[in-house]
Formats: C-alpha cells, structure tokens, sequence
C-alpha cells in the first residue's frame, strides 16, 4: 500500500538573472579585495550560475572565481585547492566566503608576484537577481514525486537541492526531508542526501534521483 | 507562424512550461518595445519573433518605432558606428538634429506600456518623457545591443544623460557595459533553432544547395559565414586554409553579403576573389539578404565551421554552428568566449597559425571533431536558443515591479 503523505511535497523553481556590480579584478588582491566586498547574492552568483550554465558537463572548475583562477591567470594549484572547497561544509554563504578568503590571503601572502591580465579578461563580480516560484505541481506520493520530477526543470532541481542548503542552514536537501518526514523512507532519503552535487552534473543528479525513487515503488 | 509549443521538442516541454507560468504574472501590464524600424537589422529580426512568443505565453507586448528622416538616420548610423570605436565626425548641428527629431517623436509617439523597453540609441531620448505627470510610475529599460567598450567618449557622454534617466539598462555581455549609475542587467543574443538559417534541413536540400554551387560533398568544406567586412578577416582565412591544405585535402567555403550600398563591403570582396586567384577549391559566396537555406545547408554541409574575426559583437554566428554540431574554431574577441570553452565546446585561436593547427587536427581526429560539435551543441542548448532570451526578458520586466534582490512570485 503506498504511503500517503500529510503534507505535499509542493514543487517551487529558482531563476535569476545576471546583473553587473562594476567591480572587477585583474589580479589575484583585486579578486581578493572584490570577494571581501561581495555580499551573499554575489558569492552565491559565481558559485552556482556556473552550474546551471554548464549543468549538462562536470565542470572541471566548480566556481566562477575557481574558473578564473585556472584558465586566465594560470594558477592552477590555487584553482585547484579553490575547486575542491566544498561548499555543502558550511551552512551559510559568508562560512564559504570566509574560506574563499583564506586561501587566497594565505597564497598571495606567499606569492604576490601573479599575472595581472587585460582588460578584456577581467573578472567581472556580477551578482543574481533571484526570482523564487511556485510551479503549482504537488506530489502525494513517492509515485507523484517520481512523475514530477520526470518533468520538471533542473532550475527546480537546483532549488529544491542547492538552495535549500543555504536557504534551511541545515544542510539538507528538500526532497530527502520530505521523503523522510512524510513516506517515512528514511534509507531513501539518506541516500539522496549523500549525492554530491557539486561533482555531477544537474541533469545526471536528478537522473539519480529519479533512479532511487523508482527502486522504492 | 512558429508557435512556443513548437520549442517544446527542442528545450523540453517542462521549459515551456515554466515560461508560460512566469508570463502570467505580467498580467494587466503592457511591454511597449520601441525601436526604430520595423524591418531590416539585428534587432528588428530579434523582435519580429520575441514580440509575437511573449504575446503568446500570455504577455501584452507591443512594438512601435520612432521616425525620422534621412538625416536623423545618418546621424544614428554616425553614432552607432562611434560607439563602436570607429572615428565619427559627428558635429554640435547633428546633436542638435538628433535631439529636435527626439523632442517631434516625444509629440507623436504614443508611450502607453507600463515599461517602456527602448531598443538602442536611436530612440534613447524618449525617456524625457519620465518627468512628464502621468509617465513617474511607468518604468523605462534601455536595451543595448552594442558593444560599448570601446565607445568614444564624447558620444557616450551625450548618451549617457539619457541613459541614466532609465531604471534598468540590460547588455549583452559584461565586456560590453561601461560604468553606470543605473543597474545593469546582462541577457546574452539568442539564436532562433526553428528559423530557416537553423532549422533542420533535408540531406536532400543540403545536397541541392552545394550541386548548385558546384561543392564536392565528399571532400573536407571548411566554412567561414560572414559579411565581407575587414573585422572578419576573410583574407586571412584564406591563408588558413591555404595552410591546412598543404596537409589535408580540403575546400573553403567564404560565404557572405557585399550590399550594394557598402562600398567598403564590394572592396572587400573584389579583394578576396583576387587572393583566392582562381583556385577551384574556394567558393567565394556573396549571396543575397535571403539566403538563409543556402546559409544553412553550407553550415551543414561543413567539416569544420570558422569565425576568424578580428574584432566582434556577440558572434551569433558561432552558436549557429554549434547549434548544427559543428566543430567551430573561433576567434577568442568579443561574446564568442562565451559561446566557447576551449578545447570543449569549441576552439579557440588568436592567429591564422594558430587556427589552421586546429582545422588540421579536426579534420584529422573526426572523433575528437564529433565530440567538440555535440558539446558545443549542448551548450547552445542550454544558454543560447530564443527560449532562453525570452524568460530573460520576463524576468526582466518582472524585476522591474520589485527593489528586491530575492523575489517570491
């Protein structure tokens, strides 16, 4: 007998828009000095937009600074320690921030002497006008969540899986706290909490996704 | 007429779906896109198709241009080229022409959208009109579809008294914004995949398009699609390939416009007819306005897709390449970068060495060639089909009723 949950599970997507802040870096302190300025809307712009951008590739750079980083200024060890700061290891954006600055304090403490560029390949801090709405779906059960989710967009996935993140500060995903509460299928939702999203890509995570719930019915 | 269900086969049905949801909440209000002309350039193209899929996903746009003489025009084509870097002589009188011609078009035009989304320079002035009683609560974007970066001062300034009237400007590309006191929204260009110049077409009409033009389809095409304009260095292409061949069997197709009212443009092409000297492999194509099956099925037909400019707007041609699973090697200037990741979705090169390295190891590696193609057209896709720029610009216009960074729709 399939479960039937209380509560709904209502499916919200998360779309921005890119907008300029006129701050730009052409060196590492410049990049350094427009993170420490940067609020939570801009860190949050150019850790995640990369994603949705490349969301059909596993992108070799994680981060838009990381991005930057590796292929303009050419320092590929601190691209790389960059890249795997692993984002889902602090609650709130300013957590990240704090890291983010530092490593580059402690790298360019040890080498200030990195390549400052053009003009035309500056770092552009841009930050993300957000637009949170309803898609006016709701799932009952485990069978309406899989359809749902079937077809939806992975800007609903990325809601519902990166935001919630930041957005609870807990650290948990929506849907494994659903299918938890609500189906009481706690080995499910352990297992949806354990993918790393930040090393798949968006359309292969909510393939995954759907393959574990289908293995439930 | 294309309909947005039409895209759902393309972008999937979820995507229509969730553009529709967000065009309902415009409801009651009115997108008055003004420009100024109805037909003929970049962005008269790009409205004709957004204006009737916003009316569509339930969004009252409208579309109006502003008027003006031959004068007026010679002016705007004055200003649009200064804005571009070129060295305009453009005189106290044609300000003055430009601003009296803003002030009989500010009498006429009838500003009744609830936001006024003004497409560039040539209308810019119409945003007096906000301090007119009745127009405080309406809201005024300015569209830019130039790159400005390297705009002369002088003409930027006079513009930039309008522009900072406006509540939002939106560009193409972070490259091509300048410093204002006005948020700046960034919507990249799109490509149209179910126009003519992208659709899918018949192996047949690929066929007939290079009979016609005499093109062997079992050898190696090398192509590059451009107006015959020095910034596309045609000439140098022809050195790419000249240097390709040496190694590898293959033909150059230089396809491109030479209007008859561009002198610059016949010169250009008179040029590259001599450099080709009569070899048989290069089809110099200048081809007419509507040529865009023709434009289409050599993009097709093609081995390797090139876009060797020297200087470059967005580059749209880029995506319509990739848009065809094309190997493209592209110039690393102006929005082609994001069109590209090197080595993934796509080469990029600085020199005419440089670019014929690469046509050599994709002709060479057709693998590696398939694979280039399939990223890059994954990556049109997702970030540059019409669908995209059209929630972009409800997204825009819904930004405009809200000073929150976060909005709850």
């Amino acid at each position: 007998m399939e479960t039937i949950a209380k509560y709904p599970f209502k499916f919200y997507t998360r779309l921005t828009l890119p907008q300029l802040t006129g701050i730009y870096a052409l060196n590492l302190k410049e990049l350094l000095d427009g993170i420490k300025k940067s609020d939570d809307s801009i860190i949050y712009y150019h850790t995640h937009h990369y994603l949705i951008q490349h969301h059909y590739v596993v992108p070799d750079a994680p981060n838009d600074f990381a991005h930057w980083i590796i292929h303009t200024l050419g320092e590929k060890l601190l691209g790389e320690e960059i890249s795997s700061i692993d984002m889902f290891n602090y609650n709130t954006m300013n957590d990240y921030k704090l890291e983010l600055i530092k490593k580059l304090t402690a790298f360019i403490s040890k080498d200030s002497k990195t390549r400052r560029v053009e003009m035309n390949e500056r770092f552009n801090f841009m930050k993300a006008v957000t637009f949170v709405m309803s898609t006016g779906k709701e799932a009952y059960t485990l069978r309406e969540f899989h359809d749902i989710l079937k077809n939806i967009t992975i800007f609903s996935v990325y809601y519902h899986f990166f935001e919630s993140h930041f957005r609870l500060g807990s650290g948990l995903d929506d849907f494994s706290i659903w299918i938890k509460d609500e189906l009481k299928l706690s080995d499910l939702a352990g297992k949806i909490q354990k993918l790393d999203p930040y090393s798949v890509t968006m359309d292969r995570l909510k393939e995954q996704i759907i393959n574990y719930t289908e293995k439930y019915f | 007429m294309r309909s947005i269900k039409d895209y759902a086969d393309i972008v999937g049905k979820e995507t229509i779906e969730e553009i529709e949801k967000l065009g309902s909440y415009l409801s009651g209000k009115i997108i008055q896109n003004i420009n100024s002309t109805p037909v003929g350039g970049g962005v008269a193209e790009i409205l004709s198709r957004m204006v009737p899929l916003l009316k569509e996903v339930g969004v009252d746009a409208r579309w109006d241009f502003i008027k003006g003489g031959e004068k007026f025009f010679e002016i705007t084509k004055k200003i649009h080229n200064s804005l571009h870097g070129v060295e305009e002589n453009i005189s106290d009188d044609d300000f003055k022409h430009f601003l009296d011609v803003t002030e009989e078009n500010l009498k006429e035009i009838n500003l009744l959208g609830d936001i006024i989304f003004i497409h560039d320079p040539q209308p810019i002035g119409l945003i007096k009109a906000k301090d007119k009683n009745g127009f405080k609560e309406k809201k005024f974007i300015w569209r830019c579809h130039i790159d400005l970066s390297s705009a002369n001062p002088k003409t930027f300034n006079f513009l930039k008294k309008f522009i900072e009237k406006y509540d939002y400007s939106v560009f193409s590309s972070p490259l091509f914004a300048k410093k204002l006191k006005i948020p700046q929204i960034l919507i990249s260009p799109s490509i149209d995949p179910l126009s003519d110049k992208n659709k899918d077409l018949p192996v047949e009409t690929i066929n007939e398009v290079l009979s016609r033009f005499k093109i062997d389809p079992e050898r190696n095409i090398i192509t590059q699609v451009s107006r015959f304009d020095r910034l596309k260095d045609p000439l140098g292409v022809i050195d790419v390939y000249r240097l390709v061949k040496k190694y590898v069997d293959c033909q150059l197709i230089l396809a491109g416009g030479a209007a008859a009212d561009d002198p610059e443009a016949t010169e250009v092409y008179n040029e590259v007819i001599e450099k080709a000297g009569g070899d048989k492999d290069i089809f110099v194509l200048n081809l007419p306005p509507v040529s865009n099956i023709e434009i289409n099925a050599l993009q097709r037909a093609s081995t390797v897709v090139l876009q060797k400019s020297i200087k470059e707007g967005f580059g749209l041609t880029v995506s319509e390449g990739l848009w065809k699973s094309k190997p493209v090697i592209a110039s690393a200037v102006g929005g082609i970068p994001l069109q590209i990741t090197h080595k993934y979705s796509g080469l990029l090169s600085r020199t005419i060495e440089g670019t014929a390295l690469y046509a050599k190891q994709i002709l060479q590696n057709p693998e590696y060639a398939k694979q280039l193609g399939e990223n890059g057209h994954n990556h049109v896709k997702h970030n540059f089909l019409i669908t995209r720029h059209l929630r972009d610009y409800i997204l825009l216009f819904l930004k405009t009723g809200f000073r929150e960074d976060t909005v709850y729709l």
